[in-house]
């Protein structure tokens, strides 16, 4: 057998000698209705009882082994050693083995090594020593536990590789276990230590962190007193690290059921969102500057337009203000004569009054139209805005001899926009129709913009259906069209072609239209000349002015 | 627009100017000073409805949607008009005002005006205007006086005018001395010429 | 400056060339405008100092006089006053770096030919000075 021991015979005798032919005959059937393999050897190590489990487990018959040596069934090196084993055992009469018991392996007929338990005992009878093995296979046993060992250390180092925290909470809620990112987060104080006291224990927003706070469902507190915990999900809390540092957790919890189907604990884990949430402040920054970029560009080339705009609106100013002088003269000289009635100088005064109102609402459109605000969306109506626009552009219109018609969709036509931003574009698209208008030295040139609202539907490839809703402005100009190869640069910034222009204003009106979830194109206008339009998305009507752009 | 009653005889100043509160306070400002005053919305308007018979002036914005000041000024030459234009602009570019005088626009004066300046120069205007007529109406006497001679009689005065002594047309024409002198004096009579230098003052004058 | 009258060679251009006077009362600009109007054909003679110009022009015949000046003074209007009530009134152009409307009105019914404010394209310019010269 195998080991590092060898049986020697003892000294005491049995009394088991001259036994009858019956109890042979007892002792042969008990030893072949083992489940264990039993096998007899000599002093020497020579097998003299081979049982029928033995063959069994080994794959020999009891023929083939009955005189061979122990070391046949021993796999190397043991089987080699063997031999010096048993003499030493026979020497020192230390048992390494006999009377022990040990996990050892074995070797098969085939050559295959497997795991046995061997328990070794040894008969001296009539100077006759003999050794008795009881072995039994336990390949099958040691296999699970390999597996057991296995499926624990896949589990170690699971948990180990999770970033999340992990908390086992026994059913009064006091931290059993905890793993190893838990332990560095919380400190190994934490083991033993009811949940509440960390879970509970969320900082109180200082200066930097009450702004962060802001953005965040408010800190929760779990009443611990209602055990069990019960399930819970996506509780974000604010955590301070052993290290110092303020880091945002969102807490899970399960329950664990015992085999009866009571909870019998919880686990309780806690994800670390603190770098998700700073590169979504990071993201949310980076979206406000450039929102706040455009907002500024927008407000740049408003000043710039408005300057190219002056000479219009200095003339359109300038007709109240002759009003308002002639009639204040007319008055003047009506008072010195004798005759004049008193209701005509009223009215006359009534009448100066109403135009240096009309002065003044020039001055407050044209204000309005420079100030610089960052986007804010409003109500407003589409047909409204751009009326608005065509009294801003009226002097221009009229300057340089334009027909300006418009169509306008019947109904009041609601988006949620930046009036300003979008006034903007659409007197972009008036503008440059002008000059193209101008430009044109097409004898038979025709000097028209239209300029029209329609309403579409478009159909909404995600959600199949008809739906997301559009109102579309187009502006259309009798100018000279734009040329095969500059489409495509239409809208990039800084192209112009011509000798004044900065080519800001497409690329304004594009930036623009974008951040309202709308599109801006250009067609060529069949009658001849450019067609301009964008979209914009119809707000819906049960908002209170909130955004809903779908 | 303020209704003055129409004398084709008084001086009328025209207005033409798209803006309703420019041209109401201007009615206004000429009804103060008691002069008689139309106002038209459009170029279109006035030339619908002026006459070229009214004596005056006309106040013209240069600019306007459709007919432009400058286009009025243009078509008015074309039709051989003489009223006086003053132009009144809110926004004066200097080409404008340039091709509004080379067309032969009396002024040019930017909105808005010291309402004596604007009634100085319209009192001008008028009074050019009256003048030209008066001039207009004097040749056209002499023209149909003139119409009024027979063949020899207007060969005869030609040749006084010219300076030649009765003698010499007379040998030039191959008349008597006599008959020349006869001739000469019934179309002095017709004229209404009381001197040798009247007569040759109204025949340069119709030149 | 003054001009060779007796220069044959002139006095025989005077015959078929066109003369334009420039005057420019702002020594210290070379006039560009000279070398663009002798390029064009034109007999061009700078002056910086009116006398001198109306002393010339009375013995001179002179097509076309072009006053040329950064800012439109009354200096130029009453240049325009003078060579427009000569017997034979010989026509002028005003030609400015800082117009004013005032000031333009005021010439043209002075008289002058034009009012140009710069910067005005050459091509332009030699189309007014052409007009002026027939
Ligand atoms: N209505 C139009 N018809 C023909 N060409 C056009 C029209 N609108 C724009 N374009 C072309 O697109 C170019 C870019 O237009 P954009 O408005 O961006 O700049 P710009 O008008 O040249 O200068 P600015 O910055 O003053 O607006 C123009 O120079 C012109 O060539
Ligand atoms: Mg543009």
């Amino acid at each position: 057998m195998t080991g590092d021991s060898v049986s020697k015979p003892s000294h005491h005798s049995n009394k088991m000698s001259k036994t009858k032919n019956s109890s042979k005959a007892q002792l042969d059937a008990l030893i072949d209705a083992a489940v264990d393999a039993i096998i007899i050897a000599d002093d020497k190590g020579c097998i003299e009882l081979f049982s029928r489990s033995a063959e069994k487990i080994f794959g020999y018959t009891q023929g083939e082994l009955i005189g061979k040596n122990l070391s046949s069934i021993m796999p190397p090196p043991y089987r080699e050693a063997h031999n010096s084993y048993m003499n030493n055992y026979s020497e020192t009469r230390q048992p390494k083995i006999i009377g022990i018991g040990r996990l050892v392996t074995a070797q098969r007929k085939d050559g295959s090594v497997f795991p046995i338990e061997l328990s070794v005992g040894e008969t001296i009878e009539s100077d006759k020593v003999q050794y008795i093995g009881i072995i039994r296979d336990v390949s099958e046993r040691v296999a699970i536990e390999r597996e057991k060992e296995r499926l624990l250390k896949k589990n170690q180092a699971i948990l180990a590789s999770i970033s999340d925290l992990i908390l086992e909470l026994d059913s009064n809620n006091n931290i059993t276990w905890a793993n190893q990112k838990a332990l560095v987060f919380f400190g190994s104080s934490l083991l033993n230590s009811p949940f509440s006291t960390i879970f509970n224990n969320t900082l109180i927003p200082d200066t930097s962190l009450a702004e962060k706070k802001k953005t965040h469902k408010n800190a929760t507190s779990i009443n611990f007193n209602d055990t069990p915990l019960t399930t819970f999900e996506n509780i974000d809390q604010w955590h301070l690290n052993q290290s110092g540092q303020e880091c945002l957790l969102d807490w899970h919890c399960q329950k664990i059921k015992s085999e009866q189907g009571n909870p019998s604990g919880m686990i309780a884990v806690a994800r670390d969102k603190t770098a998700d949430y700073k590169a979504h402040l990071n993201l949310q920054k980076a979206e406000s500057e450039a929102r706040e970029h455009r907002d500024k560009l927008a407000h740049v080339t408003r000043l710039s337009t408005l300057g190219e705009m002056a000479a219009g609106i200095a003339h359109e100013v300038n007709q109240p203000l002759t009003a308002i002088s002639t009639y204040a003269q007319a008055c003047h000289r009506l008072l010195r004569l004798s005759n004049t009635k008193t209701e005509v100088v009223i009215e006359t005064l009534q009448k100066i009054s109403h135009q240096a109102q009309r002065a003044g609402d020039i001055i407050h459109r044209m204000r309005k139209f420079v100030k610089y605000k960052s986007s804010m969306l409003e109500k407003v109506d589409v047909n409204e805005l751009i009326s608005e626009v065509l009294r801003l552009t009226d002097s221009d219109i009229d300057r340089n001899n334009i027909e300006l018609k418009h169509t306008f969709f019947e109904n009041a036509v609601f988006v949620s926009v930046d009036p300003v931003q979008i006034q903007q574009v659409v007197l972009n698209l008036i503008r440059n129709g002008i000059e193209s208008i101008n430009a044109n030295t097409e004898p038979h040139n025709t000097r028209t913009i239209n300029l029209q609202t329609s309403n579409i539907q478009t159909i909404d490839l995600q959600r199949k259906h008809l739906g997301a809703r559009e109102i579309e402005v187009s502006v259309s100009d009798s100018g000279g069209g734009v040329n095969k190869e500059t489409i495509g640069e239409l809208f990039n910034p800084f192209f112009t072609t011509k000798s004044t222009g900065l080519g800001m204003g497409l690329s304004i009106c594009q930036s623009i239209i974008t951040a309202h979830h709308g599109e801006i194109k250009y067609s060529p206008n069949p009658k001849g000349g450019a067609i301009f339009s964008f979209t914009l998305p119809i707000a819906l009507e049960l908002d209170n002015g909130g955004v809903e752009n779908e | 627009m303020v209704a003055l009653k129409m004398n084709e005889s008084e001086p009328t100043i025209f207005i033409v100017d798209d803006d309703e509160a420019v041209r109401d306070s201007l009615m206004l400002l000429f009804q103060s000073v008691g002069m008689n005053a139309r106002a038209f919305e459009s170029g279109e308007a006035f030339l619908d409805q002026f006459s070229m018979d009214t004596p005056g002036c006309l106040v013209l914005d240069i600019r306007m949607p459709g007919m432009s000041g400058l286009e009025l000024q243009n078509k008015l030459n074309a039709m051989h008009c003489i009223l006086p234009i003053i132009f009144i602009t809110g926004h004066g570019d200097i080409p404008m005002a340039v091709k509004a005088v080379q067309s032969g626009a009396i002024d040019f004066i930017q909105k808005p005006f010291r309402d004596q300046d604007l009634l100085d120069r319209i009192n001008d205007a008028i009074r050019l205007d009256i003048t030209h007529r008066q001039e207009l109406t004097q040749t056209q006497q002499i023209k149909d006086k003139l119409a009024t001679l027979t063949k020899r009689e207007y060969e005869i005065i030609m040749l006084v005018v010219d300076g030649c002594a009765n003698k010499v047309i007379a040998s030039d024409l191959n008349l008597s001395q006599r008959t020349v002198e006869l001739h000469r004096s019934h179309a002095m009579q017709k004229m209404g010429a009381k001197s040798l230098a009247h007569i040759i003052r109204m025949i340069v004058n119709i030149n | 400056m003054t001009r060779k009258l007796d220069d044959k060679s002139t006095t025989l251009n005077n015959m078929t060339q066109k003369q334009i006077a420039i005057v420019n009362t702002n020594k210290n600009t070379p006039s560009a405008l000279k070398s663009l109007l002798s390029d064009l054909g034109y007999g061009v003679e700078c002056y910086t100092q009116v006398s001198t110009l109306i002393e010339i022009t009375k013995t001179h015949p002179t097509d076309v006089i072009i006053i040329e000046s950064d800012i439109a003074n009354d200096a130029g209007l009453n240049l325009v006053k003078t060579f427009n009530q000569l017997v034979t009134p010989i026509p002028t152009i005003l030609l400015t770096d800082n117009g004013d409307l005032l000031s333009a009105v005021e010439a043209m019914k002075f008289g002058a030919l034009n009012y140009i404010e710069k910067p005005i394209a050459d091509s332009a310019l030699a189309k007014i000075v052409h007009q002026a010269c027939s």
